[in-house]
């Protein structure tokens, strides 16, 4: 089975370095980025299973890489990492397209459950975008 | 000053206090976050060592240096905390105004960075003493650095400095985002019961190319 790609962006540099050491460890092919720009910027590169988006970074913050990522990536499914997760912000990020939040500090077993929910629903989502397009193609060939 | 103004001083007052403390836990739990996923990857590293792979010492040195240097974080996130909870202990004292800027510029750095803006604090030449509500004034600064980030400063960093003038001493919060007269004052005017309490005087004004607000302590 291939590994989970997943794409860290948080603004504090020693988080990053740390849990991507953790995540590795556990079997998953792990990019970093330490602003919402590189986060775009790796988006447009490479395809990610699940990118692990910190809500609170400056210049352009969570929700705003959120929707720049989205648009770029119909499928991707970020997982926003919040400081203070309320309903709101829970809300909020979901409205804006992420697949899920999680609050910080969180445990290491939550966020790869987490991560391994997202893989699964970017591949369900992979295959029936897939099947639409098959079949955009047979009509269009009128088979 | 009427009934409702003391409300609104209060809620003003409330409102600078809440922000700086949101501020601050929000740094304290990047601390928190970072000490447990480095506790975390040491139990890791553990847990392989019990099956046989050598602890290597140069990780373990890293890891160190990173609690120290969170460690170091959490006491520079006290010391201004208690800064500012000791700043509503008396009503008027005596203030060292540079002390003053380095806590109110620590305690706004986050908010200013959140708009892509530097703050920085000017050290200043000699320390500047004057006899002030320091909990107002602290709030009249961040009051003039939100104004600054409110006129779209995105970008545009902003400097803050203490210095001794003719009538006394001046605090000026400079940004080229300020527009003469404009935001920075209005939102003074939020809190005006500042003003009373400790003869600030607020202005708004180009000096030259600089663009700067201004909060003045007669002698």
């Amino acid at each position: 089975m291939a590994h989970e790609r997943v794409l860290l962006v948080d603004d504090e540099a020693d988080f990053v370095t740390v849990l991507k050491e953790r995540l590795s460890a556990r079997g998953l092919d792990v990019t970093t980025a330490g602003s919402g720009p590189e986060a775009v910027e790796e988006v447009r590169k490479k395809r990610f299973d699940a990118v692990i988006l910190d809500y609170n970074m400056p210049g352009m913050d969570g929700i705003e890489t959120l929707k720049s990522i989205v648009a770029l990536d119909k499928e991707v499914q970020v997982i926003l990492l919040t400081g203070h997760a309320t309903a709101r912000t829970g809300a909020d990020a979901i409205k804006h397209g992420a697949a899920d939040f999680l609050e910080k500090p969180a445990d290491l077993p939550d966020l790869l459950a987490k991560i391994g929910d997202a893989a699964a629903r970017r591949m369900s989502l992979v295959e029936e975008h897939s099947a639409d397009r098959i079949e955009d193609i047979l009509k269009k060939r009128g088979w | 000053m009427n009934g409702s103004d003391t409300s609104g001083g209060q809620r003003g007052g409330l409102r600078f206090f809440g922000r700086m403390t949101a501020n601050l836990s929000h740094e304290f739990n990047n601390i928190i976050t970072i000490i447990g996923e480095v506790a975390g990857l040491l139990d890791d590293l553990l847990l392989l060592a019990e099956k046989g792979r050598p602890l290597n010492t140069e990780k373990l040195k890293s890891l160190s240096d990173n609690v120290k240097r969170q460690v170091e974080r959490g006491k520079a996130v006290v010391k201004h905390m208690n800064f500012l909870g000791h700043s509503i202990d008396d009503r008027s004292r005596e203030v060292d105004l540079g002390v003053l800027v380095e806590n109110v510029t620590n305690l706004s750095k986050r908010i200013a960075e959140r708009k892509g803006v530097a703050l920085a604090a000017e050290p200043a030449v000699e320390p500047v003493v004057v006899n002030c509500d320091p909990f107002g004034v602290m709030q009249a600064v961040f009051l003039c650095v939100d104004a600054a980030l409110g006129a779209g400063a995105v970008g545009v960093p902003i400097k803050i400095g203490v210095r001794r003038v003719e009538a006394g001493a001046e605090i000026a919060v400079e940004s080229a985002a300020f527009e003469p007269f404009g935001s920075a004052e209005a939102k003074l005017e939020d809190a005006g019961h500042l003003a009373a309490q400790m003869r600030a005087e607020f202005a708004s004004q180009n000096e030259g190319e600089k663009r700067v607000a201004k909060i003045t302590f007669q002698a």
